[in-house]
């Protein structure tokens, strides 16, 4: 997996948009991530987040997931996280933030869901 | 053949001049201790730099009764071979008197007594003698003719300037250092720096700027240092006298010597393996003995104060021989775990300073006689036993009060920030910070993969 994060932006159709992240989401790369969900905030649609990809997650990186679903969720849409690799998934159970995050185990259920 | 006759003495002259000086260097070298003496939450750091017409800088620190650590720095008047010997005398008869008499003064007017007879014509010692209790962190001293002291104060972030008002020893007749000797007392707190140095430190003019240090000017270096421990501000303020300067051999001997208040160690998480060898020896050993053990054993990285740089870490474990079959869930928490301390330090410790380096050791512990014979089995029993170590010499990092974040308050949620620390808790046995050590700071961790993530 590459070292730089980069991202994959897709339509999910209807209010929903997909961002497939590649990377390391680490103290260096969150900023990104925090703009690149900007427009779908600002712009009232649900984003999912695909993290298969994701190589490394640091505490900043799970800041930005935290602050991201919070803000979504005052605004009345979601922020939901699929398919979150095994890094991602060890931090998230390491915290005990399951209850605090929207997590679906693929991208399509995900889609499936937040369209609806 | 007449111009030969006329060179052959003098080169016979320059040899013995050349041997003389190597000889000086030898004994001046010989009767200085080598590395730093810890004692309680103590430390005592020295450092000479000799210059190449050996001068009469001498320094040395020495247990005294009760777990009291006696200490001393001189400048012996005289350069070469002279000054060596009355410097080799006065370490001789310190060492031989210091049970003898019980308070600095004392010490220093006894050792003028036994000295005079021997000092050459105008020769004098000007010089500092004090007396550390660990138990109280006072230091009681006696200052004849030496240069002031400084005292760096970390609650202020503030230096103090002390001015002894003897005479040197020898330099006066009669029983003058007697009359004007007296003892003064500095009481240390945590974080607090002694430092004390030769003129050769404040009074020589710098090479190639053409200026001296000056008092001020130390002070400012200090001020800006001794957050990191005594070891960088010997490091500081020596780049500061070859600043501008071709040539790494001072003009003058630079002598200094510095008193610490390291302070206790800060408890980060304790270890919950009760009789663990590791856990124990990452509480109960004093950080710079983990250190040398790392050292001597360990393997290290070397890490630029560079976020980007952090993706090493991950290369380093997959190389390290201990480490290298842990399984992949425990590769990737003791990643995390090391990627936010060193995080930390980037970020924190070394914001302004573009350039700057700091190592991630690992440091075996005792191997079990039986290894298992899986190896991943055998690479979680080698790395509960050892410990990491990350030395640092940024700005020592201030923790924060709680314990553990609460997720289910959404103002930590919203506010996502304080992560690093709640992570590295949940994931490591056990963490111990040590800031401004001799040798900088110093995080001693224990990684337990059986117990990541557990309460």
């Amino acid at each position: 997996m590459s070292e730089e994060l980069t991202f994959e932006e897709l339509s999910g159709g209807g209010n929903v948009d997909v961002i497939r992240v590649h990377g390391r989401l680490d103290t260096r790369m969150s900023p990104l991530l925090m703009e690149r969900c900007i427009p779908a905030r600002d712009g009232g649609r649900n984003l999912i987040l695909n993290l298969r990809a994701v190589s490394f997650l640091s505490s900043s990186g799970i800041g930005s997931l935290l602050v991201l679903t919070e803000e979504f969720r005052e605004r009345g849409i979601t922020l939901s996280l699929a398919e979150t690799s095994p890094t991602v998934q060890e931090a998230i159970e390491l915290m005990n933030l399951q209850t605090f995050l929207v997590l679906y185990g693929t991208e399509d259920e995900a889609v499936r869901e937040q369209a609806a | 053949m007449r111009e030969l006759n006329t060179t052959q003495p003098e080169m016979v002259e320059k040899e013995r001049l050349a041997r003389e000086a190597e000889i000086a260097r030898d004994m001046q070298q010989s009767l200085l201790p080598h590395g730093s003496v810890a004692a309680g939450s103590f430390v005592l750091v020295g450092d000479h730099r000799a210059a190449a017409e050996v001068g009469g800088d001498y320094y040395d620190i020495f247990p005294l009764e009760d777990g009291r650590i006696g200490f001393a720095i001189a400048d012996v008047s005289g350069r070469g071979l002279g000054g060596c010997l009355v410097m080799s005398m006065l370490s001789v008869l310190l060492r031989a008197l210091r049970f003898a008499y019980h308070t600095p003064t004392l010490l220093l007017v006894a050792l003028e007594e036994n000295l005079r007879p021997t000092l050459p014509r105008g020769a004098f010692v000007m010089m500092l003698y004090g007396v550390l209790d660990p138990t109280t962190g006072r230091v009681t001293f006696a200052c004849a003719g030496h240069t002031p002291v400084l005292v760096y104060r970390a609650a202020s972030r503030s230096v103090e300037w002390r001015y002894g008002r003897a005479v040197p020893i020898g330099a006066v007749g009669g029983d003058a250092l007697a009359r004007m000797l007296c003892d003064e007392t500095i009481d240390l707190e945590p974080g607090d720096l002694m430092v004390n140095f030769t003129d050769g430190y404040n009074e020589t003019m710098r090479e190639g700027m053409g200026d001296q240090l000056g008092l001020p000017r130390m002070g400012e270096i200090v001020t800006r240092h001794a957050p990191s421990g005594p070891r960088a501000v010997i490091d500081a303020l020596a780049a500061a006298m070859r600043d501008g300067s071709q040539s790494d051999v001072p003009l003058d001997d630079e002598t200094l010597l510095i008193v610490g208040y390291t302070g206790p160690a800060i408890v980060l998480r304790t270890g919950s393996v009760a009789g663990s060898d590791a856990v124990a020896r990452a509480e109960t050993a004093a950080p710079l003995v983990v250190l040398a053990a790392a050292r001597r054993a360990g393997a290290p990285l070397t890490l630029a104060a560079d976020l980007a740089q952090l993706v090493e870490i991950r290369g380093w474990i997959a190389a390290c021989a201990d480490l290298r079959d842990l399984d992949a869930r425990s590769a990737r928490l003791l990643e995390s775990a090391l990627y936010e301390v060193s995080a930390n330090v980037v970020e924190h410790g070394y914001r302004d300073r573009a350039g700057a380096t700091f190592d991630l050791w690992w440091a075996p512990g005792r191997t079990a006689s039986e290894p298992p014979t899986d190896p991943a089995a055998a690479a979680r029993e080698r790395v509960r036993t050892g410990c990491f170590v990350v030395q640092d010499r940024g700005v020592p990092f201030q923790p924060p009060h709680q314990s553990f974040l609460d997720f289910a308050d959404p103002r930590v949620r919203r506010r996502g920030r304080g992560i690093g620390l709640h992570m590295v808790r949940r994931i490591l046995d056990s963490i111990h910070y040590h800031p401004g050590t001799a040798e900088g700071n110093l995080t001693l961790m224990v990684f337990d993969p059986d117990r990541a993530g557990q309460t």
